[in-house]
């Protein structure tokens, strides 16, 4: 009988020449103790089988030891190896044996399934080659087991943990990429694909490109410093965030992570594998937050657990003086050069959940002015619940101190006020009384003894008494100057006012020879207590008199216009005029004079006026030159 | 034209009463002088001089400032007796507070208002309205 395969013959032909394989035939042929070492050593099983006679199949003892059987008692027959073969892989084994006795060009060669004695599987590789007579009709099968359990069940592992990690990777929403850093080779998931709104197909042929094609040259350099720090060993693994352009045309943001698997002989890199995870929901919350932060009319500022800045309120950035290029990326203690201890600590507790607050806090800034701040720290928490930083809000009291200050200021003056009604009264009632008494002793002891009239003493005693009355006449007028209400005040013909003060000193006026011209508006009105304005104007005519020039014609000229919401009235002369270098800041003050030869200059006039004008809500300027003139004008509301 | 009778001066500052005094006496103001140290001493008396028909003063010169009655309780007392006779009331005080002189003249029976100190000028100025008055 010739066995031969048509494989074989072509090795035999190449192999014919060495001597040892036809040593090795012939050992065969001859000697059946090779064969058996063959046969128990190389295989897990060989069987012999009469296709003429389909019985009848002969097994090495080999072939049932595999399946937990003792071949002594397993008999020679085709039901006995049928019977514990997996029925679903019998079928695939009737096709394979049709196959091959058609065509024996088809191998017989398959993986079956046996189950074993215990009860487990056992996976058998299953090749076999029919035998066939001169008229290639098969006769004869022989057939070898080989074990391949260890194998499967490993692949059986593999296949499981594939599929493990396939479903998590799924669960996660992760697109997966491999990556050949040498040769470039590129290996995508159908979800990386899908991420950008592409199927894996519509993308083909992937390679690295497929990244740089949906990602910005600038999201590239910065991931490119990563990948080389990690290929250099500094960092575990690479990590970094970047936007990617999806199929509609919008940028989606993408935490991508990979981790170098393989090295060459070299150290250098080999197989990368990573992981897209679509982060822009994220991205555009925290964008969100930074913007609703910049924006928030109140100091806030958003810092990680490091305290780096995340955002920060332009009123932050007014408070504490910084523009925003200072502090992105930058740390908290960076910005702020003298940290104390206490908010240090303050920091440290408010990273472990605490809410920290105070109250007040002065700030000196750089203008040199200073701030009240009362400030809070809060932890925030990111979508695990851990605490992902601190939020600091800080609050401008400046004004509410400001106002408090303002306050006890107030009730200093309400004080001072009520002490002034007080001396008022002393000054009206007591003083006075006092002061007139001695006048009118003074006045009934001259009466009474008419010779002394000429007395130096007395006649100094009766100035000094004078002096006395008058001075506390005037501190009596000042004290009782109130300032009016809006509803005190009425309103007043400018014109007619004038015209009645002027007619009252006409006399003086036509002595002195003081020209007084009035060009006021017949129907200007303004807002003024009628005794007030009457004094007010007795005071800066009679001024302008006493005060004149005696080298030239004197004038005096009332004018007034309206602006905006005052009426201004000029009172302007030809006179001494003042220095006002010299004397702006006293010319309102009580007893100044600043011509000392005029004499009847009690230095109180102007400041009872400036009084008295404040009084109706209104305020004096004065322009003044020596030897030219002088003008006042007097700003009073108008009707 | 007829002299006043009495005078009646209500003022606790002794000075300003020795004053007034010598001033009367200078231009022969009055017969006699009434002079009480505050507003209740005054009331009292005045009452009792009603009440026993005796002559009543026809000036009266009255100070505010006073203890235990001052002058403007004096006045709201006075004006609810029922008197006969007309008798010219001044307000005679140092305060030059414009709401004391309003004050003071918002009263019918007030004749005026005089500032302190007194003088031989201003109780002729009374001299002559009470001339008037009379007349």
């Amino acid at each position: 009988m010739k066995l031969k395969k048509v494989t074989e013959e072509k090795q035999d032909a190449h192999f014919k020449d060495h001597y040892l394989k036809s040593e090795l035939y012939n050992l065969v042929k001859t000697d059946s103790a090779i064969f058996d070492f063959i046969q128990e050593a190389a295989l897990d099983g060989i069987w012999f089988w009469d296709l003429l006679d389909p019985e009848n199949v002969w097994m090495n003892p080999r072939y049932w030891t595999l399946f937990g059987y003792d071949p002594e008692k397993m008999p020679h027959k085709v039901d006995s190896w049928q019977e514990i073969v997996f029925k679903e892989d019998l079928k695939n084994v009737y096709a394979n044996f049709t196959a091959h006795a058609e065509d024996p060009s088809i191998p017989y060669d398959q993986i079956v399934r046996f189950r074993h004695k215990l009860g487990h599987t056992i996976w058998v590789r299953c090749r076999g080659v029919m035998l066939r007579d001169d008229r290639g009709k098969p006769v004869k099968m022989l057939g070898a087991h080989t074990d391949i359990t260890t194998i499967k069940k490993k692949e059986e592992e593999i296949k499981l943990q594939s599929a493990f990690f396939e479903h998590i990777i799924d669960g996660t929403g992760l697109g997966t990429w491999k990556w050949n850093v040498k040769t470039g080779e590129t290996i995508l998931n159908e979800r990386w694909a899908n991420m950008i709104g592409y199927t894996l197909e519509e993308l083909k042929p992937i390679s690295l490109g497929t990244w740089l094609e949906h990602s910005t040259k600038e999201d590239q350099d910065r991931s490119n410093k990563l990948l080389k720090e990690h290929f250099k060993k500094r960092t575990p693994y690479y990590e970094c965030e970047f936007k990617m352009k999806h199929k509609n045309g919008e940028w989606i943001w993408v935490l991508d992570r990979g981790k170098v698997v393989s090295w060459d002989e070299e150290g250098n890199p080999e197989w990368m594998v990573g992981s897209h995870q679509e982060i822009t929901k994220k991205k555009r919350d925290f964008e969100r937050n930074r913007l609703f932060i910049q924006q928030t009319p109140s100091a806030i500022a958003m810092f990680d657990n490091e305290m780096k800045y995340l955002a920060a309120s332009q009123k932050w950035l007014e408070i504490y003086e910084i523009c925003y290029q200072d502090i992105v990326g930058k740390f908290y203690d960076e910005i702020f050069s003298t940290v104390s201890k206490k908010r240090k600590e303050n920091i440290i507790k408010c990273l472990r959940g605490e809410v920290v607050k105070n109250y007040e806090e002065k700030i000196h800034r750089k203008k040199g002015d200073f701030v009240w701040l009362s400030w809070e720290l809060r932890p925030w928490y990111s979508d695990e619940n851990e605490i992902g930083g601190i939020i600091i809000h800080v609050s401008d009291i400046t004004r509410i101190k400001k106002e408090e200050e303002l306050k006890s200021l107030l009730r200093v003056a309400e004080d001072q006020n009520r002490r002034l009604k007080n001396f008022a009264h002393i000054v009206s009632h007591n003083l006075k009384s006092h002061s007139g008494n001695f006048e009118m002793l003074l006045d009934l002891y001259i009466q009474e003894n008419p010779e002394i009239q000429e007395n130096e003493i007395i006649k100094l005693f009766k100035t000094a008494s004078q002096n006395l009355s008058d001075t506390i006449a005037h501190l009596n007028e000042v004290v009782l100057i109130n300032t009016s209400l809006d509803k005190n005040l009425v309103p007043i013909q400018l014109k007619e006012v004038v015209d009645e003060v002027v007619k009252g000193v006409s006399a003086i006026a036509l002595e002195s020879k003081v020209a007084i011209h009035n060009l006021i508006d017949n129907d200007l009105k303004v807002l003024a207590i009628p005794a007030y304005l009457d004094s007010i104007l007795l005071n800066f005519i009679t001024n302008g008199i006493k005060y004149r020039s005696e080298e030239r014609n004197s004038h005096i000229t009332l004018s007034a216009v309206q602006t905006g919401k005052h009426v201004e009235l000029s009172i302007e002369d030809n006179g001494l005029g003042i220095d006002l270098k010299k004397h702006r800041s006293k010319l309102f003050g009580m007893y100044k004079t600043f011509h000392s030869n005029i004499k009847n200059a009690r230095g109180i006039g102007l400041f009872i006026t400036k009084n008295q004008v404040e009084a109706i809500g209104g305020k004096i300027e004065v322009s003044s030159e020596v030897d030219k003139g002088t003008t006042f004008k007097i700003y009073m509301k108008y009707e | 034209m007829s002299k006043i009778d009495i005078a009646c001066v209500i003022d606790d500052d002794p000075i300003f009463v020795f004053g007034i005094k010598k001033v009367m006496q200078l231009i022969d103001f009055c017969k006699g002088i009434l002079v009480f140290k505050n507003g209740q001493e005054a009331l009292n008396n005045l009452k009792a001089i009603i009440s026993a028909k005796e002559q009543l003063p026809d000036v009266i010169l009255l100070d505010l400032n006073m203890p235990v009655l001052d002058g403007w309780q004096f006045l709201e007392e006075f004006i609810k007796i029922p008197c006969d006779k007309k008798i010219l009331i001044y307000v005679v005080s140092s305060s030059v507070d414009p709401e004391d002189v309003l004050r003071a003249k918002s009263y019918e029976n007030v004749s005026d208002y005089i500032v302190k100190p007194i003088s031989v000028a201003k109780l002729k100025e009374v001299l002559y309205d009470f001339e008037n008055a009379t007349s």
